[in-house]
């Protein structure tokens, strides 16, 4: 079971070695390294476990593909965001170590390993934000996404104080002792409060806009479609597994959480006028959606733990698929234009249509528009709530869709309008393969719904 | 297993890509051409259908195969969810899938006065007619609304890239409208396919089943009237808004001016009948088999009695106001456009009558306004190609009679149609529809001021089109006109068939009505 950290960690020491040589190949290791990853969580699903720490069940495997194979995405987008910097093997070192920390998340079944896991994804993290140094939003970003992880860090870990005081033991699902009702509430409240900061959801959103702006655009692309779903893992392994027969205090929370995050997420995307930063208030509102998955399970009954579950991990894989796509297409407007500008998009259909076809499909997607991926996971999340007796949460699930037709249509109208110059796009070979294999599956990802389906009954019956 | 349906739903989205492709990397009338090809394929090919299963027809034979669906499939695709794959064509769908197929065959080659983006352009189509086709011919709840869904992408393009000077607007406007009431609709969907569980927690998505399991447990006690009345409203909503009625009509006016006349021909030809459509397959079909314990069918309790006073209420409104409205209107398109929503009033009220008068009326009304209105939208449109400064404002246009006669006639032979003229299409469903009204115990009594305001606001309807007709087409002909030929091939021949259709349908009803009439009694109690 161990062959999966060596493997990592062999081609990580690999990768510094020779870092300063070729590119090319320190992407290649690199690739290979996350691809035989894949690979190897594949083997060890099931295997023994020697003691009561780890799990190696289908929630690590669906959680390390989704780390994992979005971090390829990372990886083909820093090769040509990038390419100023020397130490592309730095870069990568710290996106693997990250990824241990994923599947550290993913394979624990004790809240001290979890947190661990979960600290070893957030350190890499800053490290990247403000990898460019010498740039003055990086750095900015960078210092803003540290002093607030730090932050939260220190809510995780008062409310895991808690958490102990209340039932005596860091195991998942510990009883809670007599007489401990307000203990369960603050460490519920505490540790609530910390994950949201990580996921997004507003009020603890207020990095992601500033962060999603000035950051490279390829830890951007980390941020949204790699860390985020470590985080989510994070999330799901705390609330249903650690401290699932507490679900009617997280279900309460987190239903407070999602309404916050749909209704601001999207009414600030409306005024937004740089691409990032409209991605960047999508990004909370999709969050929200997935805390909509989240409340079902607290408040439903098995079907709709199913199908929120279902919801989620569609969600998150669709989530993966579009904004790595969009976030991709941006960074090659970008580097020929500038700046994520609104105004730089005009008229790219007609400069580019792979650029525009791609990005205009991802966007379409993010609303959910059938038969996009991004409409199967909505369609489930919105089916558990309803299933769940929280059609509520559901209709402003709706209405939040509704309003976010505005934002992403305006984009797209604006890509669709003749362009005013015939500056043409560069693109990058490695990243148009990227985009072509992203919209496809995007576009293909409905007839994979029953194999999630069978994947959320198997986490649902091993927890 | 029947892959006919599969083809006609398959072909057209498949084909779009690399037909876009051959345009943009070849010549764009390769596209053009290519799309013209598959469209008349597919035409023939449901035609073909309709003879080898409906022409020839027996009413019983009808519903004792497949619950009453024609080259019906059914695969499993989700099975753990019940999500299944499947498609079917009874007496409500298949007169609207061969109308669907007519349209896009005359909306196609109306077109060949595009020439910015051709090639995105007939991809698009070609997309859109998946879409149609598919929400028509889905059997599966989620099926039909990924179908219902995918119409929107290709209609907001084509209003946002070919429209007029307000397109940007207009297509917005268009999308929010339209989703946020299909968000709506999904909520009543998700209701359906909660109460309409099967037994041991069997989940499905597949309509036919669904239709048994609401009877069944509506029969045990465990769905009750209320939680249908809910569901009703929910989707009426969705659907409601697509069909469109006042007060949720006010996309429409917008988005038919602005799109280009052959899109608004699919507009207003295939769109609004998705709403109907609906409104008919999901409430009415649905419920059908639901029977209270003195065997009244869910449209004859008093939920289900108040559901039609409110929908006759709202159809006569959307009658009666739209026709006020459309009789000021300048823009020729902008009051075809009203006329519209007016026209769908009148399937409104067919539906809230419940008899077989009233629905058939309806569905009837459906398929005459599926062939009227697209035509009427198309000439509007020569009038625009073919004028000095492309207005299509009737105060500057003038004499058009004496520039295009073939087009004036067809004016004023579809206007007339429009208006109800007896012996052409819109005249039976009328007639239809009214006589439903008026016979029906309940609206007719009571309620009988409905009917009759109704009638009486047909005869806006006819005075607005002869008013158009009249400052049209036989005033002294301006300036606008002086440079005006003929109308082109591709700009009248698609009309006149279109006109055709009309004349047939009035005059030989029984050609669909039979086909109609077995499913209406089918779903009556």
């Amino acid at each position: 079971m161990h062959a999966l950290f060596v493997g990592l960690i062999v081609v990580l020491i690999a990768d510094l070695i020779f870092r300063e040589k070729a590119r090319l190949y320190v992407v290649t290791i690199t690739t290979l390294t996350l691809v035989a990853a894949a690979g190897l969580a594949f083997v060890a699903r099931g295997q023994s476990v020697e003691t009561d720490l780890f799990m190696f069940g289908d929630f690590f495997l669906a959680f390390t593909l989704f780390g994992v194979l979005s971090s390829i995405i990372v990886v083909f987008s820093a090769w040509q965001d990038m390419d100023m910097e020397l130490d592309l093997g730095v870069f990568f070192a710290l996106l693997l170590l990250a990824n241990i920390g994923g599947i550290l998340i993913a394979i624990s079944r004790n809240f001290i390993p979890l947190y661990i896991g979960y600290e070893l994804v957030s350190i890499p993290t800053y490290a990247m934000v403000a990898f460019r140094k010498k740039n003055r939003n990086a750095a900015e970003s960078g210092l803003k996404i540290f002093l607030l992880g730090a932050l939260s860090s220190a809510f995780i870990i008062y409310g895991l104080a808690m958490y102990y005081g209340a039932t005596g033991s860091f195991a998942f699902g510990a009883m809670a002792l007599n007489g401990s009702q307000t203990l369960q509430f603050a460490a519920v409240a505490l540790i609530a409060a910390g994950c949201s900061f990580k996921i997004g959801l507003v009020p603890f959103h207020f990095w992601i806009p500033d962060v999603y702006s000035g950051a490279p655009l390829s830890v951007v692309n980390f941020l949204a479609a790699s860390s985020k779903k470590m985080a989510f893992a994070f999330v799901f392994q705390l609330f249903f597994f650690g401290m699932g027969a507490w679900y009617e205090t997280w279900g309460l929370v987190f239903a407070i959480l999602a309404t916050a995050s749909i209704v601001l997420g999207n009414l600030a995307a409306v005024i937004q006028d740089r691409l990032m930063r409209i991605l960047a208030y999508s990004t909370i509102a999709q969050a929200g959606y997935i805390a909509i998955g989240i409340v079902s399970t607290a408040f439903g009954d098995g079907h709709a733990d199913q199908l929120a579950m279902q919801g989620i991990l569609f969600h998150i894989s669709a989530h993966i698929l579009m904004k790595g796509a969009a976030i991709v297409a941006v960074l090659m407007v970008v580097r020929t234009y500038g700046s994520d500008h609104i105004e730089n998009f005009r008229g790219l259909f007609h400069k580019s249509p792979l650029v525009g076809g791609a990005l205009a499909l991802a966007l379409f997607s993010l609303m959910g528009i059938p038969p996009l991926a991004g409409f199967f996971g909505k369609y489930f999340l919105f089916l558990s709530a309803v299933d769940a007796g929280v059609t509520w949460l559901a209709i402003i699930g709706i209405l939040g869709s509704a309003v976010s037709i505005y934002y992403y249509g305006r984009v797209i109208r604006i890509m669709a309008d003749k362009p005013e110059n015939d500056e043409p796009v560069q693109t990058h070979p490695g990243l148009s393969v990227m985009l072509v294999v992203l919209s496809l599956l995007t576009l293909v990802f409905g007839l994979f719904a029953n194999y999630f389906f069978d994947l959320a009954v198997n986490i649902l019956a091993t927890s | 297993m029947n892959i006919e349906l599969v083809l006609l739903l398959v072909v057209p989205i498949a084909l779009s890509l690399p037909i876009y492709l051959l345009g943009r990397l070849g010549k764009p009338s390769l596209a053009k051409w290519g799309t013209v090809v598959t469209i008349l394929a597919t035409t023939l090919y449901s035609l073909f259908l309709w003879i080898q299963k409906f022409v020839p027809f027996d009413a019983a034979n009808l519903f004792a195969t497949d619950g009453g669906f024609y080259y019906h499939i059914k695969l499993d695709w989700v099975p753990s969810v019940g999500i299944t794959f499947s498609l079917g064509v009874d007496g409500l769908s298949m007169p609207l899938l061969l109308l669907t197929q007519v349209v896009f065959l005359v909306s196609v080659i109306s077109s060949f006065y595009i020439h910015e983006q051709e090639s995105s352009y007939y991809a698009m189509l070609l997309v859109l007619l998946s879409g149609v086709t598919g929400t028509f011919v889905a059997l599966d709840m989620f099926l039909f609304y990924i179908a219902w869904e995918l119409v929107l992408i290709p209609m907001f393009f084509m209003i946002h890239i070919w429209g007029g000077p307000e397109r940007r607007y207009a297509a917005i406007k268009f999308f929010i409208y339209t989703h946020l009431a299909s968000l709506v609709m999904l909520i009543g969907l998700f209701f359906i396919y909660i109460f309409g569980v099967g037994p041991n927690g069997a989940y499905t998505f597949y309509l036919p089943q669904l239709k048994q399991n609401l009877a069944a447990n509506f029969a045990a006690g465990d769905v009750t009237l209320a939680n249908l009345n809910l569901i009703f409203w929910l989707v009426f909503i969705g659907f409601v808004t697509k069909f469109p009625q006042v007060p949720v009509h006010t996309w429409l006016p917008d988005a038919h001016v602005q799109a280009p006349s052959p899109g608004s021909s699919i507009l207003a030809g295939l769109l609004l009948k998705m709403g109907g459509y609906g409104l008919i397959r999901i409430p009415f079909w649905l419920f059908s088999e639901v029977q209270t314990t003195d065997g009244q069918g869910f449209f004859e309790t008093e939920e289900g009695k108040n559901i039609r006073l409110i929908i006759a209420i709202i159809g006569m409104v959307s009658l009666a106001y739209p026709a006020f409205v459309a009789l000021r209107q300048d823009d020729l398109k902008r009051m075809i456009a009203y006329s519209s929503i007016s026209h769908m009033g009148i399937v409104l009220l067919g539906l809230a009558a419940y008899n077989s008068w009233g629905i058939n009326g309806a569905i009837y009304m459906m398929i005459a306004h599926g062939v009227i209105s697209p035509g009427l939208f198309l000439l509007s449109g020569v009038v625009e190609h073919n004028t000095k400064s492309h207005t299509r404002l009737m105060s500057k246009v003038g004499g058009l009679a004496h520039k295009m006669p073939f087009t004036a006639g067809l004016f004023v032979f579809l206007g007339f149609a429009s208006a109800g003229l007896p012996g052409l299409a819109g005249f039976i469903a009328e007639i239809n529809a009214f006589v439903g009204l008026f016979a029906d115990p309940f609206l007719g009594g009571e309620y009988i001021w409905i009917p009759i305001i109704s009638v009486l606001s047909i005869i806006i309807t006819a005075g607005y089109y002869l008013w158009a007709i009249q400052r049209l087409l036989f005033n002294d002909p301006t300036e606008e006109l002086e440079d005006t030929k003929p109308a082109k091939w591709y700009e009248i021949w698609p009309v006149f068939t279109l006109a055709v259709f009309a004349l047939v349908l009035g005059l030989v009803p029984t050609l669909i009505w039979w086909v109609i009439d077995a499913f209406t009694q089918n779903i009556l109690p």
